[in-house]
């Protein structure tokens, strides 16, 4: 078993419920191949960065998954054949990659923890937070 | 004698240039950052310019480890259309 992260963009005109139905359609496809969702989340409407196929927003959807490598494939060729879906991208996360992203979340956890605490800050030279809450930390 | 004289004056002379400059300092590496994730668009944004090009670490500082991370990050969001190929 592996965790891989799938993220693909539905064309922006779908209705709700067709992307619903999209989303736990590729869901069941894992499931039923003895995948487990880890997790699974519509975003919604997003400008696109580029024209994909003459659509210049779309519905992003992400499902990470616990899977065997076969799955990938069967997924891919799953989002190949339906129209309303515009780009897909399977990202595999190893060991390595899924630790340091925990570790990350937690840094970035503790950063707006300790601006909470520290409260407004001075230093607003930047418009990222992290920076101001790591100039309150140390 | 000569030639090599000449070299090293040269040389001290670029040292000088380099040093003259500021040392740039990443905010990954102040931040400890340890994992860039691909769908943090806002963060990447730094890190290409308004035409979408990856910034040289030459610019931003950025350690080899960092930016070898920032690269796959970006080409990994430009391929789901988070961040553009080119222009703005």
């Amino acid at each position: 078993m592996r965790t891989y992260e799938a993220l693909f963009i539905v064309q922006p005109e779908a209705a709700e419920d067709l992307v619903q139905t999209i989303a736990t359609g590729v869901e069941t496809l894992i499931t039923e191949d003895g995948g487990v969702i880890v997790r699974s989340e519509i975003w919604g409407k997003r400008r696109l960065a580029y024209l994909v196929k003459k659509f210049n927003e779309g519905i992003y959807i992400l499902i990470r998954f616990e899977a065997e490598t076969d799955i990938v494939k069967k997924l891919e060729g799953h989002f190949h054949l339906n129209e309303d879906v515009i780009r897909y991208l399977t990202v595999l996360f190893d060991e390595k990659a899924l630790r340091l992203e925990v570790e990350q979340a937690a840094r970035n956890e503790a950063q707006l923890e300790a601006r909470r605490v520290g409260g407004p800050s001075a230093d607003d030279d930047d418009e990222r937070p992290a920076r101001a809450a790591r100039a309150e930390r140390d | 004698m000569k030639k090599s004289a000449r070299s090293s004056v040269a040389a001290a002379k670029k040292k000088k240039k380099k040093r003259d400059q500021p040392k740039k300092v990443c905010r990954l590496t102040i931040d400890r950052v340890v994992y860039i994730d691909y769908k943090d668009v806002n963060m990447l944004k730094h890190y290409v310019t308004e035409r979408g090009k990856i910034i040289p670490r030459r610019i931003t500082g950025a350690t080899a480890k960092h930016q070898r991370m920032l690269t796959r990050a970006i080409k990994l969001s430009r391929q789901i259309a988070l961040l553009p190929y080119s222009a703005a």
